[in-house]
């Protein structure tokens, strides 16, 4: 019945030059920026494919797979592909569930000292020590160097502590309340029955870890001063660009010619990951972000 | 059945919860080493050199002498008011020219109104924002490289540029305010349309209908209807981004940094980084007094930010 009454609303009303103008505009708009955000990294697809030394706007020149045969044969790629997924995965579990455990406390209004509790973590969020005092403090402990610095310091990552907070807010007491006339411990009720609940959120919150660890050389470049061994992926390609990691293509000269097309073949074997998620990205990223949004 | 009712005492309460208040500790003590712990930390900038050749931290610490050196070597340091001048100078041409983008492109995206096109446009568009720094830069470095990037060599086929002297889009100065702006607009405009999309959602439908009944064209409803009912957002958004100011994006700003342009591109992260880790004498306990002195000013525009999103919104970051 509605949509009879909008179909009807619809036809009656053409669309006007001004409309039409309007839709050329959209479309001219979106597909240029589309394009912009594509054909870079479609150049450096390309570029990977291509011999040394050709100039390449958009297709492979002389195709060749020499670029990714020595990323392949390089130890270096893959033992910087292990770190990152170490640290993505690793860090993220460690943090979702560090910042569970202190999400569902923090949802109960009459939590005692809750306020001076939310005030700790929310200081945290706006004011740090700076690069030098932390770099002593992950030294004096131990862990410069090690791959462990590159997730262990991060892991308290407030805004999603208030992300799982508000979702937990929002769950019916019910069946929180039945399940502990069972004498279930707050340890199940938060593990079998929010858990379950709070799934979307979840995976959300673990999406956000997951991406920023991945793409995090900051933590690298302050904890990680000598052992290029334990570098993540990013630090790897930032090394990459800038000379650092070259030692392994300059000894070779026929290294050197294709030195921007090894650049490009590592550049999309790291894109790879990411594009393997993304569906999933997408699917919950845009949900997380207008929950915090609007609820924030 | 009926308990008497207890005042609800903070010792009752502690008693009430005492099983799930321990689920705290470990994000707790996390922050507490940290981040409170690095707070304690900041203290070192008023000593005069740590030794951390001969010294672990804490004999270092105990060897230094105290001083307010630090601070008063700051206001007289021409390469300390230099970053804080690129730091401006950065994040105020990021709010003037990218801020009011994602507005524009989310107007642009919830028009688009066949589901699929509109997921299409929104999957790319929102794709470079989960690419590292380094392989965005990275990307463009080859894109915009002088001798066979793409740009030039379009640039040169169309006779715009002499190949004999190609732009180092990367490595020249006057280029780089362009550069950055450029790589920042392409791993950030997509993704900040996110918010504006959501508030753009919430509008009621029926507004527009009534719109378009009345005769007003897209322009006008974009204008009159679309723009009005999010400008609230746009307010709030604007003021938690003036915020921010003090952060220019060290990631950024730091992959793209080469002797070329650094007198233009050195901001106090890159600075602060450069004094302890990238010199051959490091010099913590000035680079700490200027974290310290950043931290300082960041906090008071982010709480001011935070106040006035508060007074005209009702709702601020917290």
């Amino acid at each position: 019945m509605v949509i009879a009454k909008k179909e009807k609303v619809r036809s009656k009303i053409r669309l006007g030059k001004a409309d039409i103008l309007f839709e050329i505009t959209k479309w001219v708009l979106l597909i240029s920026f589309a394009l912009f955000c594509l054909l870079p990294v479609l150049n450096v697809l390309s570029l990977s494919f291509s011999r040394a030394g050709t100039s390449v706007t958009l297709l492979p020149v002389d195709f060749t797979l020499f670029a990714y045969i020595q990323v392949v044969e390089g130890q270096a790629f893959f033992r910087a592909l292990g770190v990152s997924l170490f640290v993505a995965i690793a860090g993220t579990f460690l943090s979702v569930f560090v910042l569970l455990l202190a999400a569902y406390p923090l949802s109960k209004p009459d939590l005692p000292f809750r306020k001076p509790i939310m005030i700790f973590f929310l200081i945290t969020m706006l004011f740090s020590g700076g690069i030098v005092p932390n770099f002593l403090l992950v030294r004096t402990l131990g862990l410069l160097d090690t791959t462990f610095a590159l997730f262990i310091p991060s892991l308290v990552r407030v805004f999603n502590l208030l992300l799982l907070k508000t979702y937990f807010e929002g769950l019916p007491k019910s069946l929180e309340e039945s399940a502990m006339l069972d004498g279930a411990s707050y340890y199940r009720i938060l593990l079998q029955i929010l858990l379950p609940l709070s799934l979307p959120i979840v995976a959300t919150v673990s999406l956000f870890t997951a991406v920023a660890y991945w793409n995090d050389y900051f933590a690298s470049l302050i904890y990680q001063p000598t052992r290029p061994e334990y570098f993540p992926l990013a630090r790897y390609i930032f090394d990459l660009m800038t000379g650092a990691a070259l030692s392994d293509i300059l000894s070779d000269p026929q290294k050197v010619m294709a030195r921007q097309n090894i650049q490009a073949a590592t550049i999309v074997l790291a894109i790879i990951p990411v594009l393997m998620i993304y569906p999933l990205v997408l699917k919950y990223f845009t949900k997380g972000i207008t929950v915090g949004a609007v609820k924030g | 059945m009926l308990v008497k009712i207890k005042k609800k005492s903070t010792f009752y309460k502690v008693k009430k919860y005492r099983k799930i208040l321990p689920f705290l500790l470990p994000a707790m003590i996390l922050a507490f080493v940290f981040s409170y712990i690095p707070m304690l930390g900041l203290i070192v900038a008023f000593k005069d050199r740590l030794n951390l050749t001969a010294f672990t931290p804490f004999e270092a610490f105990a060897n230094a002498n105290w001083t307010l050196d630090n601070f008063t070597r700051l206001f007289g340091s021409t390469e300390f008011l230099q970053a804080v001048r690129n730091t401006l100078v950065i994040s105020f041409l990021k709010i003037v020219i990218l801020f009011p983008l994602p507005i524009f492109f989310a107007i642009l995206i919830t028009e688009v109104k066949n589901k699929f096109s509109n997921k299409t446009v929104q999957a790319i568009l929102y794709l470079p924002h989960f690419l590292s720094w380094p392989i965005v830069i990275g990307i463009f470095m080859n894109v915009f490289d002088p001798s066979s990037g793409a740009v030039n060599n379009i640039l040169i086929r169309m006779g715009l540029m002499n190949y004999q002297q190609p732009t180092f889009w990367f490595a020249d100065r006057g280029w780089f305010h362009f550069m950055m702006l450029l790589t920042a607009g392409y791993k950030d405009i997509g993704w900040s349309c996110i918010i504006y999309i959501a508030a753009i959602m919430a509008i009621d439908t029926e507004m527009f209908e009534a719109a378009r009944i009345d005769g007003a064209n897209k322009f006008q409803q974009v204008r009159y209807i679309t723009i009005p009912s999010i400008v609230s957002t746009i307010a709030l958004l604007l003021i938690i981004r003036i915020g921010f100011l003090m952060d220019a994006g060290f990631e950024q700003i730091f992959a793209m940094i080469n002797p070329e342009v650094r007198s233009v591109a050195e901001i106090i992260g890159t600075y602060v980084y450069r004094l302890s880790f990238d010199s051959v004498r490091p010099d913590f306990t000035f680079a700490t007094a200027v974290g310290l002195f950043n931290g300082i000013i960041a906090l008071i525009l982010i709480l001011f930010g935070n106040w006035t999103a508060k007074r005209i919104g009702g709702k601020g970051i917290w």
